[in-house]
């Protein structure tokens, strides 16, 4: 637990430059820049957002690779105004084209291209749409650490590495800024509904601010991940809202005699603010939940099989008016 | 460094991107429609026929009727115009029996100009202006009224509500009530009107089609400005000049507009 606290420390700074730049932005100047604690969750499971921080970028051990993701999702949503009206369950599957590329040593790309097949089931008929979702791309800077003669401690200064003499620490921290461009079609009719992350997309070309820290030592690991999410206005003159999403996986190493097994624990989040409307606040429409997860990898050769479930612990999204049940996930990497 | 250019190029790029010109639209001329829907429901239920409903004072009501007249529907801009809907068509019966299945009653405002809305004021019942145009002077709505069961007769009136059902307390099951509050020709007039700033900008336009959504909290004409007992007179509202006022005003405070739709 020690390194998630020495790593707050870190999202806090990031997080200050971030509100720095919501400053200096001009569209923001009418909107109150929200910085949000660390500590806090934030909500963007929809379907057009499970690219998302939470629910991941990579894989335990931050490797390189290609693969394929398959997430499934299901929320149920009330549909109209009173306590008793009747609700839908909104059911995502999401297929993804994923991958990690080396640039060098320190820099790195990550891509994710999703497929988005949404259906809404009503309590006499069912919607349906699909096709490509948005594409997320990010690139990486990797800052590794060495130990000093001291144990426990970092040196969080020393990035250049010239010494070669030296041991890495174990701690590795990375900086990523990246794009999620709207390939996946919004449908302005859409929003009329409860909840309005039943689009294949957001419409919106949005920025991504993220900070990874991983550490291992032996065979414990543990990875977490804060990004923020900074959203425009798309055509239809819709803008979801900003977005903060955290997560952190505790694993632990089996090795087999020619493959290993990683079973992991973490909690994950999200925090939205409201989605405004030509220009106005919709109400009702920010909220956060934060999810508990498990699961496990596996690898064997150059293959990585990996499957964990999300269930949620607590939330409050869209007013109440949407409830996230929970969310699956399975992926086969190849690793690079 | 290489990648801190990258950084500010990206930076750079969303800036740019964001930051769009609102032009000002030119609105001359454009008509559009605006869709009222009204949601009546009891507290935070939906309203349901035949549904037994407690009141604060340990009676209880089921209904098999429930029907309104709103008349009178203006919409203000964000201009200060206001835009009075022709008054020949300006009245309707919201009647929950012609509800969706969600229980929705749809208004249709057709050939509205189009602005940017940002008040709406509607009357419940018909008010005294209406009333002096004559029995000639109220077009279709008179037939409308009349097979709707909501006119006494042409100089007593119109029926402004009609709730219609039975109610039950410590002393009696399932008796007769029937709430047919109105004016009373021209010596009792029990016409209210409300006005709601709207929570998000109401846009017509020739294209878009926005809806108002309007929450009705049907207990609140038991249990609002004043709670009534059924007991005490108020399980059969007619004319009276002492009843049909306090319903009047209960009536007047059912209404919340709940959110818009802009698509």
């Amino acid at each position: 637990m020690i390194n998630v606290f020495q790593n707050f420390k870190i999202k806090s700074i990031f997080f200050g430059l971030l509100a720095l730049f919501c400053f200096s932005h001009n569209h923001a100047a009418t909107i109150p820049p929200h910085v949000h604690s660390p500590l806090k969750v934030f909500c963007d499971l929809c379907g057009c957002s499970t690219s998302s921080g939470s629910s991941g970028f990579g894989t335990l051990d931050n490797l390189s690779f290609v693969g394929l993701r398959y997430i499934y999702q299901d929320y149920e949503s009330k549909d109209g105004i009173f306590s008793n009206s009747p609700t839908s369950n909104e059911r995502f599957n999401t297929y993804q084209v994923w991958g990690r590329v080396p640039v060098n040593d320190k820099l790195y790309f990550n891509a994710i291209i999703p497929y988005q097949d949404l259906y809404r089931h009503f309590e006499d008929r069912t919607e349906h749409i699909n096709g490509l979702g948005d594409i997320t791309v990010i690139g990486w800077y990797q800052l590794k650490f060495f130990k000093k003669h001291k144990d426990h401690e970092v040196d969080f200064n020393d990035v250049e590495g010239e010494d070669e003499e030296r041991e890495l620490s174990g701690h590795r921290l990375n900086l990523g800024i990246g794009l999620k461009l709207p390939t996946g079609t919004f449908e302005d009719m859409l929003t009329d509904r409860i909840n309005p992350g039943f689009q294949v997309g957001t419409g919106s070309l949005d920025g991504i601010f993220s900070v990874l820290h991983s550490y291992s030592k032996n065979r414990l690991g543990i990875n977490s991940s804060a990004t923020y999410y900074l959203k425009t206005e798309n055509k239809n003159e819709y803008r979801f809202g900003n977005q903060f999403s955290f997560s952190s996986n505790v694993y632990y190493n089996v090795p087999l005699e020619k493959s290993a097994f990683s079973p992991f624990l973490g909690i994950s989040g999200d925090v939205y603010n409201s989605i405004k409307q030509f220009n106005e606040a919709l109400p009702e429409t920010n909220g956060d939940i934060v999810n508990g997860a498990f699961g496990s990898e596996f690898m064997i050769d150059k293959f990585i099989i990996g499957a964990n479930y999300t269930f949620p612990i607590s939330q409050n999204l869209f007013g109440d008016n949407v409830t996230s049940k929970n969310r699956f996930m399975l992926y086969l990497n190849y690793v690079l | 460094m290489k990648i801190t250019k990258l950084a500010w190029a990206l930076l750079l790029c969303l800036c740019i991107i964001s930051c769009s010109s609102d032009n000002e639209e030119d609105l001359t001329g454009q008509i559009g429609t605006l869709d009222l829907k009204f949601d009546n429901g009891v507290g935070d239920q939906d309203f349901i026929f035949g549904t037994t409903y407690n009141k604060s004072n340990g009676e209880s009501y089921k209904l098999t009727t429930l029907k309104y007249i709103i008349s009178n529907v203006r919409i203000k801009d964000s201009k200060g115009n206001i835009f009075n809907y022709p008054t020949a068509d300006n009245v309707f019966i919201v009647d929950e029996a012609n509800g969706n299945n969600a229980g929705e009653i749809f208004i249709t405002l057709n050939n509205v100009p189009a602005a940017d809305y940002t008040e709406i004021t509607f009357g419940i019942g018909i008010d005294q202006t209406r009333f002096l145009l004559g029995a000639d002077g109220q077009g279709d709505f008179l037939a409308e009224a009349q097979s709707a069961g909501m006119l006494w007769s042409w100089a007593t009136g119109y029926r402004f509500m009609r709730f219609d059902g039975t109610y039950s307390n410590g002393t009696v099951t399932d008796e007769a009530l029937a709430i047919h509050m109105g004016s009373v020709g021209t010596s009792l007039d029990n016409y209210r009107e409300v006005t709601f700033t709207l929570p998000n900008t109401v846009r017509v336009r020739e294209v878009a089609h926005p809806e108002i959504h309007i929450e009705a909290d049907i207990s609140k004409v038991f249990d609002g400005q004043t709670s009534v007992n059924f007991a005490d007179g108020y399980s059969q509202v007619h004319t009276s000049s002492e009843t049909t006022p306090v319903i009047a005003d209960n009536l007047k405070s059912i209404f919340e507009v709940h959110h818009v739709h802009n698509n």
